[in-house]
């Protein structure tokens, strides 16, 4: 049985949407027709696919690497190569599945096959980021570092996630960033769901110890 | 305590601000084109015939070009040089090597009268014939087929000299 995916929202964010498979979707008979499209040669209805997944795309591969030159080299190979696999996509799982696999394992494949850390290429924090109530609360006159800036703390926290391993890095990446479910992070990664939640512990633990001069206890 | 009830709640707000990190604006504007252009150009160079598709390739990777070209120019000039040395080390070693043979032929017509009865060096019969011919003149006959000491890599080693069985006789 197929599972349809839809798209919500999570704290401005466009998020994956688990809908009962018995529904009808609009949205997933059209992307169906798409990827048919695509499948014969299509590249206008490939060019619609990649629209509406290239910023979850981009933002996954974005934050394992802390790096936008790298993800955006990343994310076109990965729709690329999405591409010259699309005949052998049966729809077993959604297209959105599929093609966050191959992004997650080229990027895992990028970042091991990489000597040394990369030095961190970061976007700027759109304006939203100053008026974001969790944000207003961390950085505040009860925050230990009330001296620390918003740029800062994000240059701090691309460091701590990147002395994470890459598995660890991403369970973080789809679940607290991107709020993916424990269960589609389990298909993305071919593993199960007690796994997934066991990774997610950990590498908090092991965030929360790196930023320990950043968050209260 | 289990995974859950710890509490990563300061952890959370602080991941929230990953979620404000955007590329430059206007960059998901042409994002889609992009990759559809590249899918496309794949599509067209895997058309071409290999040799178009080889110069692609090279046009692809100059740097690799430039070593290759420097490699190859390298390989070019150590050719040439070896190959001078070794013009000059064999004209060096040219009349050492052919000494027997000309005193052979200086040689050979000994007088007939000459009473040897050992094995001697003939003279050639016929000076037209044997110039050409390799057991008589072994200058005549291509080195490289007769490279005696060169299998081995010997240097210095010379062509034997062709003897002729004749023993002549006093009658």
């Amino acid at each position: 049985m197929v599972q349809g995916i839809a798209l919500g929202a999570f704290n401005g964010a466009a998020i994956p949407k688990r809908v009962a498979p018995t529904q009808e979707n609009p949205a997933r008979s059209e992307e169906l027709s798409l990827i048919q499209r695509a499948q014969a040669g299509d590249t206008s209805a490939y060019d619609e696919l990649v629209r509406r997944h290239q910023q979850r795309i981009y933002a996954t591969i974005y934050h394992m690497t802390s790096n936008h030159e790298d993800a955006n080299d990343l994310a076109q190979e990965t729709f690329i190569k999405a591409y010259q696999a699309l005949k052998s996509f049966k729809g077993d799982s959604s297209f959105f599945t599929w093609v966050y696999r191959i992004a997650v394992n080229r990027t895992i494949n990028f970042l091991k096959q990489r000597k040394h850390r990369a030095a961190m290429s970061l976007d700027d924090l759109d304006f939203n980021a100053e008026h974001d109530p969790d944000l207003v609360a961390l950085v505040s006159d009860k925050t230990p570092r009330r001296d620390l800036g918003l740029a800062e703390l994000q240059e701090k926290l691309n460091e701590a996630m990147q002395k994470l391993s890459e598995t660890h890095r991403l369970v973080v990446t789809l679940h607290d960033i991107q709020g993916l479910p424990h269960e589609e992070i389990a298909r993305i990664m071919d593993c199960n769901v007690g796994t997934v939640r066991s990774r997610l512990f950990y590498a908090r633990q092991q965030l929360q110890a790196h930023l320990s001069d950043y968050i209260k206890h | 305590m289990t995974p859950e009830s710890e509490n990563f709640e300061e952890l959370r707000r602080l991941l929230a601000l990953k979620r404000h990190e955007q590329p430059p604006p206007g960059y998901f504007t042409d994002f889609s084109a992009k990759v559809v252009a590249r899918i496309e150009a794949a599509q067209e160079a895997a058309q071409l015939p290999w040799w178009r598709r080889a110069f692609l390739g090279l046009d692809a990777k100059p740097a690799m070009v430039c070593a290759c070209s420097l490699a190859i120019s390298g390989l070019v000039v150590l050719g040439l040089s070896v190959a001078s040395w070794n013009d000059g080390v064999a004209q060096a070693e040219l009349p050492s090597a052919r000494g027997p043979v000309l005193v052979a032929a200086e040689v050979t017509p000994a007088p007939a009268t000459a009473q040897v009865p050992t094995l001697t060096i003939a003279p050639p019969r016929d000076t037209a014939v044997s110039a050409m011919d390799p057991l008589v003149n072994p200058d005549s006959a291509p080195r490289e087929l007769f490279p005696i000491g060169g299998f081995l890599g010997i240097r210095g080693v010379s062509a034997p000299t062709p003897v002729n069985l004749f023993i002549p006789t006093n009658h």
